[in-house]
C-alpha cells in the first residue's frame, strides 16, 4: 500500500474536517483561558440534530441550520451554568458530554421509537463538489477539489478565525482575557462575556463538525464522534492555539485516522487494535511535544 | 472570635454544604419528574416505578445495592485523585483493564484453591489499574504532560484493545452472546442476598472506603497528598518533595478503579463482555463530587447515584420511559453539584 496515493490525500482532507472544525472552536475557548472539554458532546449533539432536521425538512441546509441552533442552545446552557451559577467549567463540560449522549438516545426513542442508529431512506446527504479548473491540477486538485460544502466552509472558517483572533478588537480582548482575566477586567473588558462568546463560537464550529460526520454518513450512529472532540482538544494544545498549528495538527491526526481506517481494510492487523491507534498516537504526540518543549526551555535557561 | 463560635460556624458551614448538595439532588429529581411528564403516556405509573421501583421487593433492592459496588470503587478512586490535585478521566479504561486482567488470570491459573484464586485476581486488577494510573502520573511528573488528557486518551485506547481481546483471542466460542472465556466458578465471591446478585464484593468495597479514609485522614502520606492537592507550591515550600505526588495519587486512584473492575468479574459476571464498563468510570466522577471528595461520603453518594439509575431501569421494564432518562437526570447533578451559587446562598444565611 502506498500511503501517499491520491485517495489517501482526498480521504485525509475529508477525515480531518471534524478535527479542524472542533479545534478552531476549541482554540477560541482556549485563547480566552477556558479548557472546553465539551467539544465531544457538542459535536455529538450536532451530529444527531443534523439528521433529525434534515429528515424533517428534506433540506441539508435547514438540517445543518437546525444542528447549529440546537448546539448553540446546548452551549448556552453549559456556559450559563458555569458562569451564572459559578459551577466548575470542567465538570459542566463533562455534564454537557453526558447530556448530549443521553438526549440523543431519549429523543431518538421519543421521536422514532428506536435506540441505536438512525437512518432514513432517501434522505439527502452531503456530496462532493468539484471546483472547475482547480480539479484538473494534479495532486493539488485532489487536495483542493472534490469535497463536500462543509469542508470548504471549514477552510474559510480557519482563515476567518486567524483574522478575528489576530486583527480585530474582539480578538485582542479574547487574548487579553486569556492572558490575565483580572487585568483585562480592570481595564474595562467584560471577561465573562468574552468567554461566553468564545464558548458559543466553539458551539458553532462543533455544530458544523458534528453535522459533517453524520451527513456524509447519511445516518446518526451512537458514539459517531468517537473521541474526536478530545483529540481536537489536544490539537488545540499542540498547535499552540495558532490557526496554522491547528491546521497542521488536524492534517496529522486526520492522516493517523486515515491510516487506521485503511489498514483495517487492507491488512491483517485486527481492527480493534487499529482503533486504539489514534488514541495512543495522540498520547505519544503530547509526550513528545512536552519533552521537546521542556528541553528547549532548559536550553533557553542555560543561555541566560 | 471565641473557640465555640468557630466550632458553631464550622457546623453551619457543613450544613450549608449539605444543603447545597441537596439542592443539586432536588433539582435532578425535579428534572426526572418533568421528563417523565413530558415523555410518558402514563406519567403516574412511570413516576411510581421510577421512585418506588427499587424498594418494591428485596430482589430489586439488593440488586440496586449490588450496582453501587463498582461505583463505590470508581467514586473512591476519583475522590482520591481530586483530593490530591490530579485528574483521572480514565475510569472507563481502568475498570475494563481490571476486569480483563481478572479474566486472564482466572483463565491462565484455573487450578488454584478458590479463595487464593479470588485474591490473585483482585490483586491483579488492583495492580494493573495502578500501573495505568501511574503511567499518566509519570508523564506528568517527568515532562508535565496533562494528566487530564492522558488519563482519558490512554483509557480510550485500552477500551479498544480490550474489546479486541474479547472479540478475538479470548472470546468464548461456545457462547452465542459475545463474551470472553470464563473464570472458574470456585473463584467467584459468595452471593450474600440470594436471589439477588448482591455479592461479598460489597464488603471489599466498604473495606476500601475505610482504608482510604484512614489513609487520607490519619497517615503521613495522606496528609502529604491532601497538602499537595490543595496547594502544590505551598507543599513544596513546606518541605514536601512534591514530584512523587503526581504518580502516587494516580496509582492509588487507578488501583482502586482497577480493583473495582476485578470485583465485577469475581463478584458478578465471571466473564468479560464488550459493554462491561457502561459509564461506571464516569459515574465515579459524579459520586466523588456529590461526596465532596470525602472517602466516607462516597458510600451514600454511590447509593444515591444508583438509586436514580435503578429507578429508571425498573420504570423502563414496567412503563414506557427509556433507561437513558437516568443519564439526563445525572447530567443535571453534574451541572449543579459544583455550582458555587447554591452553596454561597446557604452559607450567607447560616454562617455568621
Amino acid at each position: 500500500m502506498n500511503a501517499l496515493d491520491i485517495p489517501a490525500i482526498t480521504s485525509t482532507v475529508v477525515i480531518m474536517t471534524p478535527f479542524l472544525l472542533a479545534a478552531i472552536g476549541g482554540a477560541f475557548s482556549a485563547i480566552s483561558g477556558l479548557l472546553n472539554i465539551a467539544l465531544e458532546g457538542l459535536m455529538l449533539n450536532a451530529a444527531f440534530f443534523a439528521i433529525v432536521f434534515t429528515n424533517l425538512t428534506g433540506s441539508l441546509f435547514l438540517g445543518i441550520l437546525g444542528a447549529i441552533v440546537t448546539t448553540l442552545l446546548l452551549t448556552a446552557l453549559f456556559a450559563t451554568v458555569s458562569f451564572k451559577f459559578k459551577a466548575n467549567i470542567f465538570i459542566c463540560g463533562l455534564a454537557t458530554n453526558f447530556l448530549a449522549i443521553a438526549l440523543s438516545i431519549v429523543l431518538a426513542n421519543a421521536f422514532y421509537g428506536v435506540t441505536g442508529s438512525i437512518q432514513f431512506p432517501g434522505m439527502p446527504r452531503l456530496v462532493p463538489i468539484n471546483i472547475p479548473i482547480l480539479e484538473n491540477i494534479p495532486i493539488l486538485g485532489n487536495i483542493l477539489s472534490g469535497h463536500n460544502a462543509i469542508v470548504y466552509v471549514s477552510w474559510l472558517l480557519l482563515v476567518v478565525a486567524a483574522v478575528v483572533i489576530n486583527r480585530t478588537p474582539f480578538g485582542m480582548r479574547l487574548r487579553a482575557v486569556g492572558i490575565n482575566e483580572k487585568a483585562a477586567t480592570a481595564i474595562g473588558i467584560n471577561a465573562k462575556r468574552i468567554q461566553f462568546t468564545a464558548l458559543l463560537i466553539s458551539g458553532f464550529t462543533c455544530a458544523l463538525g458534528g453535522a459533517v460526520l453524520s451527513l456524509t454518513l447519511g445516518a446518526f450512529v451512537p458514539n459517531v464522534t468517537s473521541g474526536r472532540g478530545w483529540i481536537a482538544l489536544v490539537i488545540v494544545y499542540l498547535g499552540r492555539m495558532k490557526p496554522l498549528g491547528i491546521l497542521i495538527g488536524s492534517v496529522v491526526f486526520g492522516f493517523v485516522d486515515y491510516i487506521s481506517n485503511n489498514l483495517q481494510a487492507t491488512s491483517n492487523i485486527p481492527s480493534g487494535l487499529l482503533l486504539s491507534l489514534p488514541f495512543f498516537a495522540t498520547v505519544a504526540a503530547l509526550t513528545l511535544y512536552s519533552i521537546i518543549e521542556m528541553t528547549m526551555s532548559k536550553r533557553g535557561l542555560l543561555k541566560k | 472570635m471565641s473557640n465555640t463560635d468557630t466550632r458553631a460556624n464550622q457546623l453551619r458551614n457543613g450544613l450549608a454544604t449539605f444543603l447545597g448538595i441537596m439542592t443539586a439532588v432536588a433539582a435532578s429529581l425535579g428534572v426526572a419528574v418533568a421528563l417523565i411528564f413530558i415523555l410518558s403516556k402514563d406519567p403516574s405509573r412511570s413516576l411510581y416505578y421510577y421512585f418506588a421501583g427499587p424498594f418494591m421487593n428485596k430482589f430489586l433492592f439488593f440488586n440496586m445495592i449490588e450496582s453501587s459496588i463498582p461505583i463505590i470503587f470508581s467514586g473512591l478512586g476519583i475522590a482520591v485523585a481530586f483530593r490530591s490535585g490530579v485528574t483521572n478521566l480514565g475510569g472507563e479504561g481502568q475498570i475494563f483493564a481490571g476486569a480483563m486482567v481478572a479474566v486472564l488470570l482466572g483463565v491462565w491459573f484455573p487450578e488454584l484453591p478458590g479463595f487464593l484464586g479470588a485474591v490473585v485476581i483482585l490483586v491483579g486488577g488492583l495492580t494493573v489499574g495502578a500501573l495505568i494510573g501511574s503511567l499518566s502520573g509519570f508523564l506528568r511528573m517527568k515532562w508535565n504532560v496533562s494528566d487530564l488528557l492522558t488519563t482519558y486518551l490512554i483509557s480510550m485506547g485500552l477500551v479498544q484493545v480490550i474489546n479486541y481481546l474479547i472479540l478475538g483471542p479470548f472470546r468464548d466460542p461456545s457462547k452465542i452472546r459475545i463474551q470472553s472465556l470464563s473464570i472458574p466458578k470456585s473463584y467467584m465471591l459468595p452471593r450474600i442476598a440470594t436471589p439477588s446478585y448482591l455479592h461479598a464484593g460489597l464488603y471489599i468495597a466498604i473495606a476500601a472506603v475505610l482504608v482510604v479514609h484512614v489513609l487520607m485522614k490519619h497517615t503521613h502520606t495522606g496528609y502529604h497528598l491532601r497538602v499537595t492537592g490543595s496547594n502544590r507550591q505551598f507543599a513544596r515550600y513546606g518541605g514536601i518533595n512534591i514530584k512523587p505526588f503526581y504518580v502516587l495519587p494516580l496509582a492509588i486512584s487507578g488501583g482502586l478503579i482497577g480493583l473495582g473492575g476485578a470485583v465485577q468479574i469475581v463478584g458478578r459476571f465471571q466473564s468479560g463482555f464488550l459493554d462491561l464498563t457502561a459509564g461506571l468510570g464516569w459515574a465515579g466522577i459524579g459520586v466523588a463530587l456529590i461526596a465532596r471528595r470525602n472517602p466516607l461520603g462516597v458510600l451514600p453518594a454511590a447509593l444515591f447515584y444508583v438509586y436514580l439509575q435503578s429507578g429508571a431501569r425498573v420504570a423502563m421494564m414496567n412503563s414506557d420511559v427509556t433507561y437513558e432518562i437516568a443519564a439526563i437526570v445525572t447530567s443535571v447533578i453534574f451541572y449543579l453539584i459544583t455550582a458555587e451559587v447554591t452553596f454561597a446562598f446557604f452559607r450567607r444565611r447560616l454562617v455568621k
